[in-house]
């Protein structure tokens, strides 16, 4: 494209004269050319960066050229074949390769040395005679085609350049020059060899030129192939484009390649190492990589032997083993198998024991919560928790027929082939266990018992139970508990007063609820039963043990009539006591918290202490805020006051000179009149310069100024006596005027008459005053 | 300078107003980069030419890395200018 055909397509486009345009054209690129001169860079956006530099000649002169370096986006537009190649990392070097070759050098050499290695034999051969024989041309007719042919009868073609390097060019890198001139490709000293081998001998002549004709040939092919790639029109893409892709991925693949098979290699020679003598895998692979053309059988041979060999060796051992247990385990008696079973129990149990000693360690800090949490340490299932048996035990089954009653629900249930052996052993855990709820917790053993059978029993049996040393507290709040079981009357949670300190009554109020609470509720599982699924099969068990109980009743009728008579003995008893019980409980009655003081310690000391309490703690919960606002409200109230009594006390002006004020105190104490003359010393100095002083006598003081004389009188504190006066003036015809003075930080009214004439009139008013 | 400095020293001289004037410019450059995307030589007379060239695979040396760099292919752009520019820049009046 020219300037021509730009300006054509513009003018074509905007309809205007070619003229204009190529003047408008010839300014644009005057001026670029002008800044150029002046060493300045041009920018155009979209474009790109015309910069000039300059570089130092031989001479010493500077040498100026212009570099265009275009905008990011239009070099890639540009760049469309190869932008979705990046650069990749071969290799790492170390320091001594850096001084080296590149890779690629490499490569190329180790294809040059075997092409060069003919060059340099055929160097060896004997000097070259220039003279051409006619039989020599008969027999290069023979074997060389065509083209060589012609090429050797044109003496006339120059050829200037050495052998190796036009080989090297022209085999590596396939380029326009090498097709286009196919003349060019047989220099001239291997023809001239080529002359004179043929001219001395004939047969090693033959054995010379078969490389050169295998060079001609190969050339050939490649020749034919550019032209055929030259009719074929590929509109897009080059076929240079194309193969340099190729040779570019030909180049990755092969390090990759190359790497593969390293690591491999390094692979088999670490397996060598840990591994001494022959192996199995290696066998196997070293015989099936080789692709040696060998016979079926003999393949089939080898692979058998190597593989009978190889795997005879490891895997029979494995084998051996256990084939040798087999044989022991059959030689083995059922004896020894108990043996080693027992063993095994053993062995387990002493592991459990552990772990349940850790439990019991646990369970000390958690008192409550640990005995929930207890899971069944054997394995095996259990209709029954331990210790539900054991209390049924304590509860219900102390007499003759429970024990018959036990029997009957171990043979029924399967109880004792389960126990017999594990519970003798467990039975000092679940001891353990029930200490620890009677010393901590006394109150949760009627529970549960209440739940499934009847109360009588259960309340026979407790007081079977001989107290045990308990803390005062504790014991006096248990008592209380096991009186309300009995259908106590207590008073309302609303009664109670709340928010009690002392931990005492905190026992004592959660011991209330639950009192109140508890016998109102449902049943209440008991604490032991830990997963849900144990729950759901002690509630069955229950179930089951009271129809049996009934059962058992209806079956065995006789000795039920034993029980009932002696039953109804106990029940006589037991009302008595209720009885006698109740009796002392309505002396007893709790109504309020006094009562249970009382109690609590009979002494009633802590009477006068708790009420003090209580009225303190409401102070307590004054908000922080509020007291904050209630010391500021404080601090500034007395900031106020101070500054208040400051100015009435202590403060006093510095106006006023300390000595007039001393007489004025003095004076105004004794006489009247002479204050007059005092606060008319102190109007004098501030009216100096506007009024003179012409008479002065009796508190009345009479100035002279520019309008006339003007009589000055009275000094009156108050208001109310001065409304009097002006009174009294103007009932003798007199019409006075006054004004208010600040004297020492005090409001003074005066009154003023006048203005006169002369003094002489002013005097003749003064008795009238 | 820009290419606003230039239009606006350019415009002065010829016919056309400045609107028209910014239009020209713009699509002369359009269509030297159609030209130049088509690999064809974009000749002006008594200013320069552009060219595209190939700048073949090559092998580089990182000498921060320590390692060794296979750069692939790429055409690049580049501009030369003619000899009566370089005259006049080395032989300034």
């Amino acid at each position: 494209m020219k300037k021509k055909d730009l300006i054509k397509k513009i003018a074509f486009e905007y309809n205007i004269d070619e003229i204009e345009i190529s003047e408008y054209f010839d300014n644009i690129f005057e001026t670029l050319a002008i800044t150029f001169t002046k060493n300045k860079n041009v920018n155009i956006s979209e474009f790109g960066k015309f910069n000039v530099k300059g570089k130092l000649d031989e001479e010493g002169k500077e040498k100026r050229t212009i570099l265009f370096s275009p905008v990011k986006k239009f070099a890639n537009e540009v760049n469309y074949n190869f932008n979705e190649l990046s650069p990749v990392q071969i290799r790492v070097l170390d320091e001594k390769s850096i001084s080296g070759k590149s890779i690629e050098e490499e490569y190329l050499e180790d294809e040059i040395e075997e092409i060069i290695l003919i060059d340099f034999e055929e160097e060896k051969i004997p000097a070259v005679k220039e003279d051409i024989s006619s039989e020599v041309v008969n027999e290069e007719e023979i074997l060389i085609p065509e083209e060589t042919a012609q090429e050797i009868s044109q003496e006339e073609i120059p050829l200037k350049e050495e052998p190796e390097e036009t080989i090297k060019e022209e085999i590596l890198i396939p380029e326009e020059t090498v097709h286009e001139i196919p003349g060019e490709i047989i220099p001239e000293e291997v023809k001239d060899e080529i002359v004179s081998i043929i001219t001395s001998d004939a047969n090693k002549a033959a054995e010379h030129i078969e490389p050169v004709l295998e060079l001609a040939e190969v050339i050939k092919e490649r020749n034919r192939i550019f032209d055929e790639l030259d009719k074929i029109v590929i509109p897009e893409i080059d076929y240079r484009n194309f193969i340099d892709k190729v040779e570019y991925t030909e180049i990755i693949s092969r390090d990759k390649k190359v790497i593969s098979e390293v690591t491999s290699i390094i692979k088999e020679e670490e397996i060598k190492e840990e591994i001494n003598g022959p192996e199995i895998i290696l066998k196997e692979e070293e015989i099936r990589e080789p692709e040696i053309p060998i016979t079926k059988e003999s393949k089939e041979e080898k692979d058998v032997i190597s593989i009978e060999d190889g795997i005879t060796d490891e895997i029979t051992p494995i084998l051996k083993t256990n084939e040798d247990n087999k044989e022991k385990d059959s030689q083995k008696t059922s004896l020894e198998l108990e043996a080693e079973l027992i063993k095994m129990l053993d062995e387990r149990k002493k592991i459990l024991e552990e772990i349940k000693k850790l439990e019991s360690t646990d369970s000390d800090e958690l008192l409550d919560i640990s005995e929930s949490n207890i899971v069944p340490l054997d394995g095996k299932p259990k209709l029954f928790d331990e210790s539900t048996l054991d209390r049924q035990k304590q509860n219900i089954f102390i007499d003759e027929e429970g024990k018959a009653l036990e029997d009957l629900l171990n043979k029924i249930v399967g109880f004792e082939d389960l126990s017999k052996e594990t519970i003798k052993e467990d039975d000092i855990i679940s001891e353990t266990r029930d200490e620890q709820r009677e010393e901590i917790i006394p109150e949760e053993k009627t529970e549960p018992v209440k739940e499934d059978f009847e109360l009588k029993e259960s309340i026979e049996d407790k007081e079977l139970i001989p107290d045990k040393e308990i803390d005062g507290l504790v014991n006096l709040l248990g008592s209380l508990y096991e009186e309300k079981t009995e259908e106590i009357s207590l008073p309302e949670p609303k009664e109670v007063e709340p928010h009690l300190n002392n931990l005492e009554m905190k026992v004592f109020d959660k011991l209330l609820d639950e009192s109140i609470k508890q016998p109102e509720e449902e049943i209440p599982i008991p604490a032991e039963n830990t997963n849900k699924n144990e729950i759901e099969q002690d509630l069955m068990s229950v179930e089951e043990l009271e129809s049996m109980f009934k059962n058992f009743k209806t079956e065995i009728s006789e000795p039920q009539q034993f029980i009932s008579e002696e039953k109804e003995d106990i029940q006589k008893e037991y009302e008595k006591k209720e009885v006698e019980r109740k009796e002392v409980k309505k002396t007893e009655a709790i109504k309020t918290y006094d009562d249970i003081f009382n109690l609590l310690e009979p002494n009633g000391k802590k009477k006068e202490i708790k009420p003090a309490e209580v009225v303190a703690e409401p102070q307590k919960k004054m908000s922080p805020i509020i007291r904050i606002f209630i010391l500021f409200g404080i601090t500034v109230i007395v900031i106020i006051l101070c500054i208040f009594l400051y100015k009435k006390l202590v403060y006093k002006p510095t106006d006023g000179t300390t000595q007039t004020q001393v007489t004025q105190t003095a004076d105004s104490k004794n006489t009247a009149n002479n204050d007059s003359i005092i606060y008319a010393d102190t109007n004098k100095i501030k009216e100096t310069i506007e009024e003179d002083v012409v008479y002065d006598e009796e508190g009345i003081v009479i100035k002279e100024s520019e309008k006339g004389f003007f009589i000055h009188f009275g000094n009156f504190e108050n208001q109310y006596e001065l409304a009097k006066k002006i009174k009294e003036l103007k009932d003798k015809n007199i019409f006075p005027k006054y004004e208010e003075v600040t004297i020492e930080s005090k409001q003074v009214y005066k009154i003023k008459l006048g203005p006169y004439k002369s003094l002489e009139d002013a005097k003749l008013i003064i008795p009238k005053l | 300078m820009n290419k606003k400095s230039l239009i606006n020293k350019v415009y002065v001289k010829s016919p056309f107003g400045k609107e028209k004037s910014v239009k020209i410019f713009n699509r002369t450059i359009e269509l030297l980069k159609e030209s130049i995307k088509e690999k064809k030589e974009v000749k002006i007379k008594g200013f320069g030419r552009f060219m595209i060239e190939r700048r073949e695979m090559k092998t580089i040396i990182d000498y921060n890395k320590k390692a060794e760099i296979l750069l692939p292919p790429k055409d690049k752009i580049s501009f030369k200018p003619s000899k009566k520019l370089i005259l006049r820049l080395n032989n300034p009046e």
